[in-house]
Order: structure tokens, then sequence, then C-alpha cells
């Protein structure tokens, strides 16, 4: 009787052990696969690939897109004290382009992963070139995620305008031992 | 008793916030300066009747830079706001005598009782800079004024070194 008690709870075990594991995952993404919806392009993932804690999620994305450009001849102080110029004034040139994309993972009403980066310069040089690309790299560890209903990635330019590529993956697991990762976040 | 206390540490304590110190000069080639929030002039707006800190600056004299058209310019930034308005954005612009360097973006954030301050860096190698006597620092906030006043920046570490390039 013990002895079939041992393997039953073995067995229950093996099964629990398998169903963990089978809730890890890679989700590659591309553009197409990306619903616009105001100024947000947002995908819809399984909720069940999140409803686990400890979650380990790992984002490695790429976001390009046209930058916004400025450039004007301005008419700047080279010395300035208290308020007054007590310098020369000529005319100099600003040039300033920006790129601001903000990506958030959220479980329900439940933030999991957010950061924002941006390709941003201001210069004295005459600017042309609009391109930007940031290459984003998170990883964060959530607790106490019992539950999630919907599951929603959400890529966001800053200015509101449109992004020209976006791909990348999303990786979740439960072992924060895996080459390369380092996790930035505990939420 | 206890009011005179009371009276005498809100004093201290005003002073203490208004206390401003100067911002030290840099000097190329030579080790970075630090600058912290005491070293930042507030950059003050009117919002109906309400005065809102919209950024702050810092005018650094630069010193050894006679001669010197190209320079390399290295900051670090740590900006962190009081712990109700720790999720915030900023911008920090860096120009000498008036022309264009670089700039920098950072957000902070807040996740339950934790908060994570704004960081930056910038490199930039800068050229035709004639005469670079003085740099300015300025830190924005980002947002529409409402936002920028409810954003309580209480800590500003920045450090700046600029070495000369023989471009």
């Amino acid at each position: 009787m013990k002895r079939i008690f041992q393997t039953a709870i073995a067995v229950l075990l093996a099964v629990s052990s398998t169903a963990a594991s089978a809730q890890t995952g890679t989700i590659s993404f591309s553009l197409a696969d990306f619903q616009p919806q105001n100024q947000d392009y947002r995908l819809t993932l399984d909720p069940a690939l999140l409803a686990q804690s400890p979650l380990v999620i790992r984002l490695s994305a790429e976001v390009g897109g046209q930058g916004t450009l400025q450039s004007s001849l301005i008419n700047s102080c080279s010395y300035v004290q208290a308020n007054s110029c007590t310098g020369s004034t000529r005319a100099v040139q600003h040039s300033q382009r920006n790129f601001e994309v903000a990506v958030q993972l959220s479980c329900d009403d439940r933030e999991l992963l957010a950061a924002t980066y941006h390709d941003s310069e201001f210069s004295n040089e005459v600017l042309t070139a609009t391109a930007s690309v940031l290459k984003m790299e998170e990883a964060v560890v959530v607790q106490n995620l019992s539950q999630c209903q919907q599951a929603v990635l959400v890529f966001r330019r800053l200015d509101g305008q449109a992004l020209d590529h976006l791909s990348g993956n999303l990786s979740v697991g439960t072992s924060s031992s895996t080459a390369g990762l380092v996790i930035k976040e505990v939420r | 008793m206890k009011t005179f206390y009371v009276l005498l540490l809100a004093g201290w304590h005003s002073i203490a916030a208004a206390q401003q110190l100067p911002p030290p000069a840099v000097t190329v080639n030579q080790e970075a300066v630090q600058l912290s929030i005491e070293q930042f002039t507030p950059v003050i707006e009117n919002w109906g009747s309400r005065k809102v800190v919209v950024g702050y600056e810092a005018w650094l004299d630069v010193k050894a830079s006679e001669g010197k058209s190209s320079l390399l310019f290295k900051a670090q930034s740590e900006v962190a706001g009081r712990w109700f308005s720790a999720n915030f954005a900023m911008t920090a612009k860096l120009s000498c005598s008036g022309i264009p360097v670089g700039m920098m973006k950072m957000y902070g954030k807040r996740v339950g009782n934790e908060s994570t301050p704004a960081q930056g860096q910038l490199i930039e190698v800068r050229h035709q800079l004639d005469q670079c006597q003085q740099v300015r620092i300025y830190l924005a906030k980002e947002g529409n004024l409402s936002r920028q006043f409810y954003t309580k920046i209480e800590k500003i570490d920045f450090s700046l070194k600029i070495y000369a390039e023989t471009v």
C-alpha cells in the first residue's frame, strides 16, 4: 500500500513538472502580427503562458522608424552671466533628431514589463538622416502572478508616429539561469 | 518649547532647500566634475497662480579650451523623483557657448514601493567649437505643465568630463 502511494506521488510530481515546463516558450513577432490601435501597436498573447510564478520574462526587439528632425539657425550667446549675455552673439546651427519608443507587457491591469528607449541627437551639424533603429533588451522576474485573463504586448512611439519596422521575440520561463540573461527588475 | 523646535526645524529646512552652490568649472583633459541638485538652478514657469519647476540648469566655465575646436564630451546623469512622482521623463541637453553638444533622454520608474532613478549617458564629439568657454546643462522635465508640476525631483547626480581631440 505504501509503495503504491509513493508511486502515485511520483507520477503526480512528474505530471506537474511536465505541466510547468510546458509553460515555457518563445514567441517570435514581427510588425504584421501587431494590431494598430490609436497610437499603439498591440499584440494579444496567450495568457496561459504568463500565468505562473515566479515568471522570468525576456524581451528582445528591434524597432525602427523615421525620427522627427528639427533644424534651424538660432542666435546664441557665447557666455551668460546672471541671465544676461556678456559674450558675443552669433547664429549657430541647432539640429535635433528624436525617436522614442515605449514597450509594455501587461496582464489584465498589471504591468509586467515596461521600458522606454530613445535615439536622440542634438548637434551643431546639419542632420538629414531620419531613420532610427532601437535595439531593446529587457528581462524581469514577476512574482505572485496567480492568474492572467488577458495578456498584451504594446509598442508605442511617444510622438504618436508610425513604426516602419518591428521584430523580436518574447521568452517566458521559470528559470533565471539562461545564458546572456541580465535581469533588470523584480515586479 | 515643542513649537519652537518645530519652527526651528521648518526654518532650517527652508534655508537648506534654498541654499545653492555655484557649479564648478570644468577643465579640458582634467578629471570629471560632479554636480548635485544644489548646483543646479531651478527653471520656473507660471501655471496660473502656481510656480512650476519645469527644469534645472547649470552654467559651468570651461578652462583650457583655447585653440581647441574639437572636443569630446562625456556626461552621466542620475535623477531621482519623490516616491509619489517617480514615473517621469527628463531630457538633458548640453551646449557649449551656445553651440549644441548633445542630449540624453532619461526615464524614472516606480514599481510597487520601489523607485528606479532616471539614468542617462552621453558621449559626443563636436567640431567647430571655436570658443567653448561655458557649458550649459539643461535638464527639462517632459510632459505638460501639470505633469511637470507634480514631478518633484529630489536628487540629481551629474558628471561631466571634456577631452580635447586632435582631429
